[in-house]
């Protein structure tokens, strides 16, 4: 079988898909979503999510409110972050709870529909926390972000 | 809230001579109607609340009810029997589809043994076969279990619950799912999950419960733990929006700072 990879992992039409649910996501809110996937996560993985997240200067959104989905297809890692501003808001086991239900599909191959799901319930929250203002940007791309 | 409530109502009249008989073993229907029934306080609120609006919005979409229920005694019944006979006379699903699913958990306690089963309806085996119910047991319940997490065994059990019943994988392509593999623990995990398999054949097939109780090691390494966190990074300041120094502090609910949880699959 050949080894998935962060070239491969999705079809295209799998990454219209993502793309779509993080459209759809940021749709009414001024939250922003990204997804970075990337093969090896060299340490514990919300560290090193944490760094991609200044990397790809996600806590440069106004209120605070960019919310990264990290996946490490080889190292079968993930991690979800928010930033300070819907940290703050959100119940307690927001986090875990988009954790577990991604990482349950992931667990059955499912590496689409658990990022997907995982998208469109992070920004069910930032609808409820950050809804849309009339002079709303989209301040960070809606594209995924592709490592090594 | 409302359908399900209809639905339970019209339940409750026509089950009702038949439970009274069990009446001293199994638990009350709960009144008012709900799916999650922590009859036993090992649930926070917050994640009994969080199960119910889970499963009673698929109620909702669906018509499928998935009740869990937590019990801390079994009253000298075996999970299986408990777990039907709630079924039954509780009435979960709808009656002339018998669509409903009784998800049940004895917690481990330090003098008994943990207890899981699930019991499914007629109407939804098709979906969800009594091999099925048990492996969502023994890999998706139990690890968490031994983690002491309840909560995210059941919340898991119910989520695989879910996607089988939405058709978004099939119980063969369910079974055929691996665990994680790393070589000797996948080979293991085989041998053990056939010991099992013929131990269960050769007894009544209907007694596949499983106890939390017994020692699967290898299982834990599968669980999905959060990591925890911590201040280590470097950098980190600036995330947490210059709070100074990279207090991390965020992560887990904290305040202030940013959050997130990350594990591995």
């Amino acid at each position: 079988m050949k080894a998935t990879t962060p070239a491969n992992i999705f079809t295209a039409d799998e990454k219209k898909k993502i793309v779509h649910a993080i459209e759809m996501a940021e749709k009414d809110t001024s939250g922003e979503i990204r997804l970075h996937i990337e093969s090896f996560c060299p340490k514990d993985v919300l560290d090193h999510a944490t760094w991609i997240f200044t990397k790809l200067e996600m806590h440069k959104t106004a209120q605070r409110n960019g919310v990264l989905f990290y996946v490490a297809i080889h190292d079968r890692k993930f991690a979800i972050l928010g930033d300070a501003g819907i940290n703050a808001l959100v119940p307690a086991d927001f986090w875990e709870k988009i954790k577990s239900t991604v990482v349950a599909e992931f667990a059955q191959g499912h590496y689409c529909e658990g990022l997907c799901t995982g998208i469109g319930m992070a920004g069910e929250q930032l609808k409820a926390f950050f809804p849309y203002q009339k002079d709303d940007i989209n301040e960070l791309s809606d594209e995924i972000s592709f490592g090594k | 809230m409302k359908p399900f409530t209809k639905i339970f109502a019209l339940i409750a009249i026509l089950s009702i001579t038949w439970s009274s008989v069990h009446a001293q073993k199994i638990p009350q229907r709960p009144n008012p109607p709900q799916l999650v029934n922590d009859l036993a306080g090992f649930l926070a609120p917050a994640e009994e609340r969080a199960l119910e609006e889970k499963v009673d919005a698929f109620n909702n979409r669906t018509g499928v009810q998935i009740a869990v229920v937590v019990l801390d005694n079994l009253d000298g019944l075996t999970s299986d029997d408990m777990a039907t006979r709630i079924l039954r006379d509780w009435g979960v699903g709808q009656k002339d589809k018998n669509n409903g699913i009784v998800v049940l958990l004895k917690p481990k306690t330090p003098d008994s043994r943990g207890q899981v089963f699930i019991a499914t309806g007629y109407g939804v085996e098709e979906f969800v076969t009594d091999a099925v119910g048990k492996r969502i047991v023994e890999l998706e319940m139990i690890p968490k279990f031994k983690n002491n997490d309840l909560y995210g065994g059941l919340d898991a059990a119910v989520n695989t619950l879910m996607s089988l019943l939405d058709g978004k994988f099939t119980a063969d392509q369910y079974m055929k799912r691996k665990p994680k593999s790393n070589g000797f623990g996948a080979l293991f995990f085989v041998v053990i999950f056939m010991a099992l398999i013929i131990g269960m054949f050769r007894k009544n097939r209907f007694e596949q419960h499983s106890s939390a109780g017994s020692s699967m090691p290898f299982w834990l390494l599968m669980s999905m733990l959060g990591s925890g966190g911590g201040g280590r990074s470097g950098g980190f300041g600036d995330f947490s929006g210059g709070s100074g120094g990279g207090g991390f502090g965020g992560f887990g609910g904290g305040l202030g700072g940013g959050g997130g949880a990350g594990g591995s699959w």
